[in-house]
């Protein structure tokens, strides 16, 4: 589904991404682990299509089309949903009229008709009490006054809603208290599907107790210097990610 | 282009024709300010609080300072009453009291709610007591000419403990395309003791009269009062509009003041406030939209002139294609001032290349013992929260019309009359660009 070869990125002169190679197929879900800067945010936010950033080399497609050629609301439109690390907050926008927008014009470009009112509230609650969150956040602004968990769960709730193809998950589990995390995994397993990828950005291996991934890989110096299975990342938790980094320096 | 001083003549001529010779008091402090106003006449952009404000699209226009010839009735009206808000209202026409599309008067033991030209009729001590007291007529040259021409507004009035349930509103709607009209309201505003009102000013028309308002408001709160106030300003792009605002605080009191400039080829709000007693408290909200080629200019100024006095201020604005915008926000820390609180933002949102703000906040501070802080910013969207939006499948110019609905939302969440939030939305949003797309959004 998602394919990425030698991916080479830039910010402000700074490369980030220094020849990244991915293969991801439908229905699995990947891990991407990684130190601090090693590049896991750009490589999210890349494949979401932020313009920040310069692909200076390298290819992005999903299903065999040019994602790079895509504009970030285009790329929303073909399937690919981003969690973000910090939602933003954006007060007097309906949290979820925008959902319903976002919903519609996924709906539009697959060439259905928009959901009616009813349809939708009814299809939102559903997934609210889902996901553990209070009908009050029905009439609240996007993210407007959310705690860091409320966030978090408010970002799975989207993603529930939208179904996207390939859901990249970044650093969803900083912040979350154990019983929040639980909430949010449930969320995230209950779209497990051989119709859908994902791929969660972490920096622990907690997450990943509760939502098993098929494969693990670590980024190290802007490239993948490992892939393993869900032990990789026991074995990281255990050895840290010097130990990662000097077998791929020494190799 | 006439110069100068043959813009202020016409005031003269204009006041020579239309002043009546036999009001005593009224006729002094008519003829006093009208000789204040001439002596300096129309301020220049040589004047520091004039500087980025060129009156000349005023100036070189006629205005006819008579009586309105005009005939709104509840239709006309109706756009602007807030979906038939339960109030207090009285509309003006051209700045004359329209009795027969009002509430007022209402006069019982404790609230009294009249019209100006009334209350010269009947011209109580009261009145001339407080008439123009404190609305200071030598710095502002405006206000002295609004007091030359002083003969229509409103009173409002509370006794010591009264409340006024419901807000006050008061409509000044302007209109006609013939002739463009001069009008200089009044509104004088006394809150007794623990007394507690809300008045909406609303200045409305039919969007394409090109008419010259010089409003003024004069506002004493007693120890213990609150005062909301809203100056909704909405009238249409060719239309010029001046106020002044000028409030004096006694210890206890809370002044709410919500000021929205939507409207108006050029627009120039002064806004003065004196906190002249301990626990004085006041909080200045403020948005500012500006499109097309249209100039606003809010000026505030707050004197903490005693200690244990608070100050809040938060104007935005949002400056779209070749608009301008100026802000200039002075707090003066008198030295009695002690343990003053004085904070004040300024944000301004720049959406073309074209637009342009000048912002100034400025303190002065000459006590020691106080917490102040004042800042001001002019962006563009913020990129994280535009990234956002788009990553939803949201198109990028949706995505701009709701980012900015958002920052001007910053401020109008602190309207707290629900009909008054809806009409501001709405008004924002007409002004926004791409605002089709955000309509089921927002």
């Amino acid at each position: 589904m998602l394919s990425i070869k030698n991916l080479h990125v830039d910010i402000d002169g700074t490369e980030i991404l220094k020849g990244l190679d991915l293969e991801i197929k439908s229905g699995e879900v990947h891990a991407i682990m990684g130190p601090n800067g090693s590049g896991k945010s750009t490589l999210a936010q890349v494949v979401a299509g932020r313009e920040d950033y310069d692909v200076t080399a390298g290819s992005i497609e999903l299903d065999g089309a040019d994602l790079l050629e895509l504009a970030p609301e285009e790329r929303a439109r073909e399937g690919v949903f981003l969690a973000f690390q910090y939602p933003v907050e954006i007060p007097g926008v309906n949290n979820v009229y925008l959902l319903k927008a976002a919903l519609n014009a996924l709906r539009k470009h697959q060439g259905l008709t928009e959901v009616d009112a009813f349809e939708f509230l009814t299809l939102v609650k559903q997934k609210m009490r889902f996901m553990g969150m209070d009908e009050s956040f029905l009439s609240r602004g996007v993210n407007e006054g959310f705690s860091g968990g409320e966030k978090k769960r408010n970002e799975i709730l989207q993603m529930l809603v939208l179904e996207p193809r390939l859901a990249i998950l970044d650093e969803t589990d900083s912040g979350l208290d154990i019983d929040a995390l639980k909430v949010v995994a449930n969320g995230v397993n209950s779209l497990r599907s051989s119709e859908r990828a994902i791929v969660m950005v972490t920096h622990y291996q907690r997450l990943l107790d509760y939502i098993e991934p098929d494969y693990v890989h670590v980024l190290s110096d802007g490239k993948i210097a490992r892939t393993g299975d869900k032990t990789l990342a026991l074995q990281l938790e255990e050895r840290g990610y010097d130990w990662v980094h000097q077998e791929s320096a020494s190799a | 282009m006439k110069n100068l001083d043959d813009a202020t003549r016409v005031y003269q001529d204009a006041f020579a024709r239309l002043a009546p010779k036999d009001e005593g008091w009224l006729a002094t402090l008519r003829q006093g300010s009208l000789a204040k106003f001439l002596e300096r006449g129309f301020p220049t952009q040589r004047e520091e609080d004039w500087k980025y404000t060129s009156l000349k699209p005023l100036l070189e226009r006629q205005f006819d300072h008579g009586p309105p010839q005009t005939r709104e009735n509840e239709q006309d009206i109706a756009p602007f009453t807030f979906g038939d808000l339960d109030c207090y209202r009285m509309v003006f026409l051209n700045g004359r009291f329209a009795s027969n599309l009002s509430d007022a008067p209402i006069l019982d033991t404790c609230i009294s709610i009249t019209d100006m030209a009334t209350a010269i009729h009947d011209a109580t001590d009261f009145l001339k007591d407080r008439l123009a007291k404190y609305a200071d007529t030598d710095r502002h040259r405006f206000t002295a000419l609004n007091t030359a021409f002083l003969s229509d507004g409103a009173v409002i009035r509370l006794a010591d403990d009264a409340v006024i349930e419901k807000p006050v509103h008061l409509l000044f709607l302007s209109s006609g395309v013939e002739t463009s009209v001069a009008a200089h309201p009044r509104i004088l505003v006394d809150a007794g003791r623990n007394s507690r009102a809300c008045i909406i000013e609303h200045f409305a028309g039919d969007g394409r009269s090109s008419n010259f308002i010089n409003s003024v408001t004069e506002a004493f709160l007693e120890s213990g009062s609150q005062l909301e106030h809203y100056k909704i300003q909405e009238d249409g792009g060719s239309a010029f509009h001046v106020g002044g605002l000028h409030v004096l605080q006694q210890s206890d009191t809370r002044f709410c003041s919500h000021n929205y400039a939507l409207g108006s080829l050029l627009a120039r709000n002064d806004i003065n406030i004196r906190l002249n007693g301990p626990g004085a408290e006041v909080l200045l909200n403020g948005l500012y939209v500006v499109t097309d080629k249209r100039h606003v200019d809010n000026h505030t100024r707050i004197d903490h002139l005693k200690a244990h006095t608070k100050s809040e201020e938060d104007y935005r604005g949002v400056i779209d294609g070749n608009g301008r915008a100026v802000f200039s926000g002075k707090v003066v820390v008198h030295k009695d001032a002690q343990k003053t609180d004085a904070q004040q933002s300024n944000k301004n949102l720049l959406l073309s290349k074209r637009a342009e703000v000048d912002t100034k906040p400025e303190l002065e501070i000459y006590a020691d013992d106080v917490k102040c802080s004042h800042g001001a910013t002019v962006s563009k969207l913020d990129n994280n929260a535009f990234f956002y939006l788009l990553s939803r499948g949201i198109e990028p110019p949706a995505a701009t019309a709701l980012l900015t609905f958002a920052f001007a939302e910053g401020v109008m969440s602190r309207v707290g009359i629900p009909a008054v939030h809806r009409h501001l939305e709405l008004l924002v949003r007409r002004q926004l660009p791409n605002s089709g797309y955000i309509e089921e959004i927002v």
